[in-house]
């Protein structure tokens, strides 16, 4: 109740134009959203990014808010639909890649990104974590989300119903497959690389 | 070793799940990372730029907001006014003034409207 009541506060102050409460708003929810949005796009540089547009859209969207979830829950919201919008780009374009190459004079060709360590794993665990990521990467969009969501944020499956907009149920589904799907692809790995 | 080995035959598990196991539990202590420092400000920057290109460059603003454009508006208004009660005037000449205006004429030689009429006349 607490939460809440400071929640409403915060975005009062915000529907009035204070600077201070955007400024406390950033700080509050930096961490959460940078770190949502690097374990989706598995890129520090574009996480940032990412993270400078979620906290624009909130200060130009923040009248909108009807208060119908928490104001966490809101901001998770449009942190995981911005990093999938910009996933769904780099896959168009890595989908073009080839087609376009042969158009461009240059012969440039589209560098892959090296496995990616996210830099909160620790030291010992790396190159699992690398592996992790990289079937993570194969997973569904919904899958992905889920399971980053709740792997990377420690979010509880309530929660994660709240962001995903769907139900409590579809979360454990989701989660299921998720976690299904990771050790099939992680099994095949293992014979692959005797 | 050995250890790991007895460990992993007590659960029942083969080489595979067991890599698998500790693949999946890799991200289980994952810390928090933060962002670079002062994002605060980058986000603000990055905000007022997008406001200025939305709202149009400064001197524009200032421009439409002060007593200048007041002024040049009535001043377009002023010598738009001028210019329709003009041609009206030049099209009620008194009956009185058309000799004048005649006279005016000729002796101007207003009536050739080009060099070429001039010559044939």
């Amino acid at each position: 109740m607490q939460a809440l009541l400071e929640d409403q506060a915060l975005i009062d102050d915000l529907i009035e134009g204070s600077e201070e409460a955007f400024r406390t708003l950033v700080e509050l929810f930096q961490h959460r959203v940078y770190n949502t949005s690097m374990g989706l796009l598995r890129s520090e540089s574009e996480a940032e990014d990412i993270t400078q547009e979620v906290f624009i859209e909130v200060f130009q969207s923040i009248d909108k808010f009807k208060g119908e979830a928490k104001l966490s829950t809101w901001i998770y919201r449009i942190t995981v639909t911005k990093s999938l919008e910009l996933m769904r780009y780099k896959k168009r374009k890595k989908r073009f890649a080839p087609i376009l190459s042969l158009f461009n004079s240059d012969g440039e060709q589209m560098v892959e990104p090296p496995d990616f360590v996210h830099p909160g794993v620790k030291l010992e665990q790396k190159e699992n974590a690398a592996m992790l990521f990289g079937a993570i990467d194969r997973l569904p969009e919904s899958q992905q989300t889920a399971f980053t969501l709740h792997k990377i944020q420690g979010l509880s499956y309530q929660e994660i119903s709240g962001i995903m907009d769907t139900t409590l149920s579809s979360v454990e589904s989701l989660m299921h497959r998720a976690k299904s799907n990771l050790k099939k692809h992680l099994t095949k790995f293992y014979y692959e690389s005797r | 070793m050995n250890l790991d080995k007895e460990n992993r035959d007590a659960r029942g598990e083969s080489d595979a799940d067991s890599f698998v196991r500790e693949v999946m539990n890799s991200l289980d202590d994952i810390e928090m990372s933060s962002p670079a420092p002062f994002l605060y400000t980058r986000v603000k920057n990055r905000l007022e730029s997008k406001f200025e290109i939305a709202v149009g460059p400064s001197w524009l603003t200032a421009f439409f907001q002060s007593q200048w454009a007041i002024a040049s508006i009535a001043l377009l208004l002023a010598i738009n006014l001028g210019v329709v009660l003009y041609s009206y005037d030049l099209e009620d000449i008194p009956v009185g003034q058309t000799a004048k205006m005649e006279v005016l004429i000729d002796e101007y030689q207003l009536e050739y409207t080009s060099l070429y009429s001039y010559i044939e006349e």
